[in-house]
C-alpha cells in the first residue's frame, strides 16, 4: 500500500481522523486514573472489588512475562559463545548440502548442545522452505551513526567494535551522519574519527546533513535518511545489490559485540522473505552502568529485560532503538520517517503498512549496548532519564497514523489489525497507567474502607489478598535481581558481595522508578499528544568518564 | 517459542477468568463448603484484638490455631461463643453474632490480669487527692497549703505545692479550680490578709505562685480558662463574662454582656447569649461568629436563671452543662438530661461520657452534623448504668472500650458491650472522699489507699 507515514499534508478527513487517534491514548490513560479515583470515592467497595481483580491481572501478567523473561535470558546465554561466521559459511551451501552439525569435543556442555539443537532446527526449517540464502560473500553492511551533539570520545567505541567484527570489515560500510547545526567541534572530531578509521572498512563515509530540508523535522530519522540514501548512491556506484545489503542504525553511543554482525548476517541469511524483515538485537545499557545512579541503572535494566521478553513474540515485536534491516526494504518503504521522533519503531510500522502487514522483526539474541542517560548531577541525570523515557513513550505518536494506516488497507487481515493495534494501544496506556494504579490509588479504596465499610468482610479481606498478591510477586522481583546479576557486566569491586548486596537493594526503588520516571512521563507524552502539543527531539547527553573507560559488551551469561 | 507463547497464555487466561471471580467472591465473604448441602454459602468473620496481644481464641469449644490479634473467618452466620485465654490473666467470654458478609469487630479487648498489681507510689498518709490536668495529682495530708504535695503520673516525682520558705505555706488551703487538660491550678487560701487567690500557671517543681486575688471578682458565678492559650481566664458573673488577662494583669470587665453561659476551647471562646444565639470568637474578642442559623429558644429549654457551661466536641457538637446539671445540646434534639448531670468526658470525635449520682451514660453524636437528614441521625443517649449509689467521677478507659468509674468508696471497671449491659468489674477501695485519676497516657489508675491512704497506682492497660 501506498501511505505517507506522517501526520504532515494529511486531507481535512486525515486531519481529523488522527487528531482523534492522537487523543485516544491520553484520554483513556486519564479515564482510567480519574475514573478509578472517582470510583474509589464514589463507591469505594466497588472499587476495592476492581482493584483485586487489577492486581491478579497484574500478577499474572508479571508472572507470564517473567517466565518470558527467563526463556529469552537463556537464549541470550545459549548463544553468547556462538561462532556466527562458521555459520554463515555453512548456511550458504546449496540446499542439498546443508550440513548436519555434529558437536565437537569442545561442544558437550548443555548450553552448546542447545545452541546446535536450535541450528539443526534452523537448518531443517531452511531446507524445508527450500531457501536460497545469498553467498556470505556478496553480503554487505551499512552501519550508519546519526551524530548531533556526540564527541570523538562517544562515537570512537562504537567504530572500534566494528573493527573487531567477525565479520570481514572490509565488507561494512560505515557512515557518520552528521548534523550541519552541530558545532564545529563535533564535525572535526567527526572528519579526524573519518581519517583514522576510513581504510579499515569498505570505507568511512562523513555525511552531512543540511539543516531545515522542507518537509523535515529536526528528528534523528532525517539525519539516518540523509546518510542511507549517500550510502544508496555509494552502494549503487560499486554495483553492490540493495538487496544483498543489511543496514543498521545505531545510536551514536552504540558498540556492539564481535559477533553482532555476523549473527545478523546469519539471520538474514536464514530468514526467508529477508528483505522484509527487520532485525532487533536486544539494546542493553552497559556502557557506563556502574557510573550512573541507581534508579537509573534498574530502569534500563528494566528496559532490557522488556526487550527481552519482546523478542519471546517475533509476531508482534517491533524495532527500538538500534536495529537492523533489509536496506531493500528500506529504500522500497521510503527510508525513514523524517519528521517524527520515534524513528525506531515507526520504520516498523511504515514497512508493515507499505507491505500490507508481510513484514516482521526477525529477534537477535545478541547485545548491542548504549549509554545510560545520565549527567554530572544526580538533578540532572533525573531530568535527563525522565526526558529520554518521555522521548521513548513518545512512540505512542505512531498510534494514531498505524490506525489510520490499518483503516485504509484493506489488505492486511482484520485480525492481524485488531491485535497490532491493541497491542500498540494497551501497551502505551498500561504504562502509563499501571504504576500509578499500584503504588497510589489502588490504596484509595482501602484508605476510605475504614469509613465506608468498616463493618464489612471486604474491609477485612481485600487487604489481605492484595497484600498476597504483592508478596507473590516478589518472587518475580527476585527473579529480576538474580537475571540482573547475570546480565550486568562485571565490575573490578574490591567488595563484590557488598555490591552485589547494594545492587539487589536497587530493585527496592522499582515502584518509586516505575511511577515518576516510567509512567508518569509516558502520561506527559501522551497528554501533550492528546492536546497536539508535540515533542522536538532532544539529544540525551552522553558524558563519558575521564578516562573513556567503556564496559560495551562485557557480558556474562 | 511461539508454541510455548501460546499454551501459557491460554493457561494463564484460564487462570485469570477462574481465580477472579472466585477471589472476587471470597473478598465479599463467599466460600465454598464442602458436603452435599452446603456448596458455596455466605459468610461473616468476626475481628479481635486484644490489650495484651497474644491470647488464645476458643470459638466454642474448638481452639483456633492462631491469637490475637487475629481474624476468624469464614464463619457461617449464627451466634458463636468466643471465649480467650491467656496466660495470667483473666479470661474473657462473650456469645457474638455473626452475619453473612458482615465482620463483627471485637477490638479493643482489655486482658484483665487475674490479680490487679498495686504499686505504692508515696508512702505517706494523705486526705485528699485532686487530679489535675490529667498528669499530676495534688495531694493533701492537711488543710496547710505548706503540706500539699504535687505528684507527676508521667515522672512520677513528687515535690511540694508551695516551697516551705513561701509566705503561702503557713495559710490555709480552702478550695481549687481546675479545668481538664490543663497544668494551671487557681487556689483558694486563707491567709493573713483573708481570702485570696493564687495561680499557678504550670505545675512543675518551684512553680512560680501569683496572688490573683485582685484581678478577680469576688463570688464568679463561672471561671474558666482554655488548655492551650494560658493566660486568659474569663469569669462570668452574672451575666457579664470577664476577661483577665494574667499575663499583663489586665482585667477587661465587660468582655461580653448578657452572656447566659460560655465556653473555651481550641482558642476560641463559645458564647451563649440572652437571646438565643450562640457566638463563637477568637479569645481577643475578634473573629465573632455566629453558630446557630436560628436563635435557640431559650426560656423553654434553659429557663429563667443559671449558668451554663460550654463543652465543645469534635464537628462542633456543642453540649451545654447547666448549674442543677442539666444537659443540653447546640441541635435537636436539645435536652438530653433535666438534671443532676455531675460530669462528663469526651472521646473524640463523637461520644461522650456523663454520669449523675445514680446513672452513668453514654451519648453518641452523629459523625456529620444533622442537617436537613435531622431525624434520621440525632445523638442518642444511652444509660449503660443505673442505681448506683453516688457516682462521682468516671473516665474513659482503652479506647472508649471500657469505662472506669467511682461510686463513693469503690471503683469499677465496666466494659462497654454494644449488644447488652455488662456487669462492672469492682477493682478496689479507696479513701472516702477522696478522687482517683486515670491517665490514658500511662494506663494506670491513681488513688489513696482506703486504709493507710497512701498513693497507690495500679496498671490497667500494660504500659505501651
Amino acid at each position: 500500500m501506498t501511505f505517507r507515514f506522517s501526520r504532515q499534508g494529511l486531507t481535512p478527513r486525515e486531519q481529523v481522523l488522527e487528531r482523534a487517534f492522537e487523543i485516544l491514548p491520553g484520554a483513556t490513560s486519564w479515564t482510567v486514573l480519574v475514573g478509578m479515583v472517582g470510583l474509589a470515592f464514589w463507591n469505594p467497595l466497588l472499587a476495592a472489588m476492581v482493584v483485586i481483580a487489577f492486581d491478579l491481572y497484574w500478577l499474572l501478567r508479571l508472572f507470564y512475562m517473567t517466565m518470558f523473561l527467563v526463556l529469552s535470558s537463556m537464549r541470550l546465554s545459549i548463544e553468547a559463545p556462538t561462532d556466527w561466521m562458521a555459520r554463515v559459511r555453512e548456511v550458504q551451501q546449496s540446499d542439498h548440502n546443508l550440513p548436519t552439525p555434529v558437536p565437537t569435543a569442545a561442544q558437550w556442555d548443555l548450553k552448546s548442545r542447545c545452541s546446535l539443537w536450535m541450528y539443526r532446527r534452523e537448518l531443517r526449517a531452511i531446507r524445508r522452505q527450500q531457501l536460497s540464502p545469498p553467498p556470505a560473500d556478496a553480503i554487505h553492511h551499512v552501519v550508519i551513526f546519526p551524530i548531533a551533539k556526540e564527541r570523538r570520545e562517544v562515537v570512537e567505541p562504537g567504530i572500534e567494535s566494528l573493527i573487531h567484527q567477525t565479520f570481514p570489515p572490509a565488507r561494512v560500510l560505515v557512515i557518520l551522519a552528521v548534523e550541519e547545526r552541530a558545532d564545529p567541534e563535533v564535525k572535526v572530531d567527526a572528519a579526524q574519527l573519518q581519517q583514522g578509521y576510513r581504510t579499515r572498512f569498505l570505507d568511512l563515509l562523513l555525511v552531512t546533513h543540511p539543516d531545515r530540508i522542507p518537509g523535515e523535522a529536526r528528528v534523528k530519522g532525517a539525519n539516518a535518511t540523509w546518510a542511507a540514501k549517500a550510502a544508496a548512491v555509494y552502494l549503487q556506484d560499486r554495483g553492490i545489490p540493495f538487496e544483498h545489503t543489511l543496514i543498521s542504525c545505531f545510536d551514536a553511543d552504540t558498540t556492539v559485540s564481535p559477533q553482532y554482525l555476523a549473527c545478523l548476517t546469519y539471520r538474514f541469511m536464514a530468514c526467508s522473505e529477508r528483505t522484509r524483515a527487520s532485525f532487533q538485537p536486544i539494546p542493553v545499557y552497559h556502557n557506563n552502568i556502574w557510573e550512573v545512579p541507581a534508579f537509573a541503572r534498574i530502569l534500563d535494566i528494566g528496559s532490557s529485560f522488556f526487550q527481552l521478553i519482546e523478542a519471546t513474540h517475533p509476531d508482534r515485536l517491533v524495532t527500538f532503538s538500534s536495529h537492523s534491516m533489509s536496506f531493500q526494504a528500506l529504500i522500497d518503504v521510503g527510508y525513514w520517517p523524517v519528521d517524527l521522533i520515534s524513528d525506531d519503531s515507526a520504520i516498523f510500522w511504515k514497512a508493515f503498512l507499505h507491505y500490507d502487514g508481510h513484514y516482521r522483526v526477525v529477534p537477535l539474541y545478541i547485545t548491542v549496548s548504549m549509554d545510560v542517560a545520565a549527567a554530572e548531577t544526580w538533578r540532572k541525570t533525573i531530568v535527563n532519564v525522565y526526558k529520554q523515557k518521555r522521548r521513548w513513550a513518545w512512540g505512542v505518536e505512531n498510534f494514531p497514523i498505524v490506525m489510520r494506516g490499518f483503516l485504509r488497507d484493506e489488505k492486511i487481515p482484520l485480525f492481524t489489525k485488531i491485535r497490532h493495534g491493541f497491542k500498540l494501544f494497551e501497551g502505551h496506556v498500561a504504562w502509563a497507567t499501571w504504576a500509578f494504579l499500584l503504588t497510589i490509588i489502588g490504596w484509595i479504596p482501602a484508605l476510605l474502607a475504614g469509613r465506608e465499610f468498616p463493618d464489612s468482610v471486604v474491609y477485612y479481606s481485600a487487604p489481605r489478598i492484595t497484600a498476597t498478591i504483592f508478596h507473590l510477586s516478589s518472587v518475580v522481583l527476585l527473579t529480576t535481581v538474580v537475571l540482573s546479576y547475570c546480565l550486568l557486566p562485571k565490575e573490578r569491586v574490591t567488595q563484590p558481595f557488598l555490591k552485589r548486596i547494594g545492587l539487589a537493594l536497587e530493585w527496592l526503588l522499582v515502584p518509586l522508578v516505575s511511577l515518576l520516571l516510567a509512567a508518569l512521563p509516558a502520561l506527559d507524552a501522551q497528554t501533550r499528544l492528546m492536546f497536539g502539543r508535540y515533542l522536538e527531539f532532544w539529544v540525551t547527553e552522553k558524558p563519558r568518564a575521564s578516562d573513556g573507560h567503556c564496559l560495551a559488551n562485557e557480558i556474562r551469561v | 517459542m511461539r508454541w510455548i507463547r501460546r499454551i501459557c497464555w491460554v493457561l494463564f487466561v484460564i487462570i485469570y477468568l477462574t481465580t477472579c471471580p472466585l477471589l472476587i467472591l471470597y473478598a465479599l465473604g463467599y466460600v465454598l463448603k464442602p458436603g452435599s448441602e452446603q456448596g458455596i454459602v455466605k459468610t461473616g468473620l468476626i475481628a479481635i484484638s486484644t490489650n495484651p496481644p497474644g491470647a488464645a481464641v476458643y470459638l466454642g469449644n474448638r481452639r483456633y490455631t492462631k491469637r490475637t490479634p487475629t481474624v476468624l473467618r469464614n464463619l457461617l452466620p449464627g451466634e458463636y461463643s468466643i471465649k480467650l485465654v491467656l496466660k495470667h490473666h483473666q479470661p474473657w467470654t462473650r456469645t457474638v453474632a455473626v452475619e453473612a458478609q458482615r465482620a463483627t469487630a471485637l477490638n479493643h479487648i482489655l486482658l484483665l490480669p487475674q490479680r490487679l498489681r498495686e504499686d505504692v507510689l508515696l508512702a505517706e498518709p494523705f486526705e485528699d487527692l485532686i487530679p489535675i490536668g490529667g498528669r499530676f495529682l495534688l495531694l493533701r495530708s492537711t488543710t496547710r497549703t505548706g503540706d500539699a504535695v504535687v505528684f507527676d503520673v508521667k515522672t512520677r516525682h513528687s515535690w511540694p505545692l508551695v516551697p516551705m520558705d513561701s509566705p503561702y505555706a503557713r495559710t490555709k488551703l480552702l478550695g481549687h479550680v481546675t479545668i481538664p487538660e490543663s497544668p494551671s491550678l487557681l487556689l483558694r487560701i486563707s491567709g493573713p490578709t483573708g481570702e485570696q487567690l493564687l495561680w499557678i500557671d504550670r505545675l512543675e517543681q518551684d512553680a512560680p505562685v501569683e496572688d490573683v486575688t485582685r484581678l478577680i471578682p469576688k463570688r464568679p458565678t463561672l471561671m474558666g480558662w482554655d488548655s492551650s492559650s494560658r493566660g486568659h481566664l474569663f469569669v462570668l458573673q452574672g451575666n457579664t463574662l470577664i476577661r483577665v488577662d494574667l499575663a499583663e494583669k489586665a482585667v477587661y470587665p465587660t468582655f461580653l454582656e448578657d452572656v447566659r453561659g460560655y465556653g473555651v476551647s481550641n482558642r476560641m471562646l463559645y458564647a451563649l447569649m440572652m437571646d438565643g444565639t450562640l457566638v463563637r470568637m477568637d479569645l481577643e474578642g475578634k473573629a465573632k461568629e455566629r453558630l446557630l442559623e436560628t436563635a435557640i429558644p431559650i426560656r423553654p429549654l434553659f429557663g429563667r436563671q443559671g449558668a451554663f457551661r460550654i463543652m465543645v466536641g469534635e464537628h462542633d457538637a456543642i453540649l451545654f452543662l447547666g448549674e442543677r446539671g442539666e444537659l443540653l445540646a447546640g441541635r435537636l434534639p436539645y435536652r438530653f438530661v433535666d438534671r443532676d448531670v455531675v460530669g462528663v468526658d469526651w472521646l473524640p470525635p463523637n461520644q461522650l461520657l456523663l454520669w449523675t449520682r445514680e446513672q452513668l451514660g453514654v451519648l453518641e453524636f452523629p459523625e456529620a452534623p444533622a442537617g436537613e437528614e435531622v431525624t434520621e441521625s440525632l445523638p442518642e443517649l444511652q444509660w449503660v448504668l443505673k442505681r448506683r449509689v453516688n457516682l462521682e467521677q468516671a473516665f474513659w478507659v482503652f479506647h472508649g472500650s471500657h469505662v472506669v468509674f467511682r461510686d463513693d468508696t469503690q471503683v469499677f471497671l465496666l466494659e462497654l458491650d454494644p449488644d447488652g449491659i455488662a456487669q462492672p468489674a469492682l477493682l478496689l477501695h479507696v479513701k472516702k472522699q477522696s478522687a482517683v485519676m486515670y491517665s490514658d497516657e500511662t494506663g494506670a489508675l491513681y488513688y489513696l489507699d482506703r486504709s493507710t491512704g497512701e498513693l497507690r497506682t495500679i496498671q490497667l492497660i500494660p504500659a505501651r
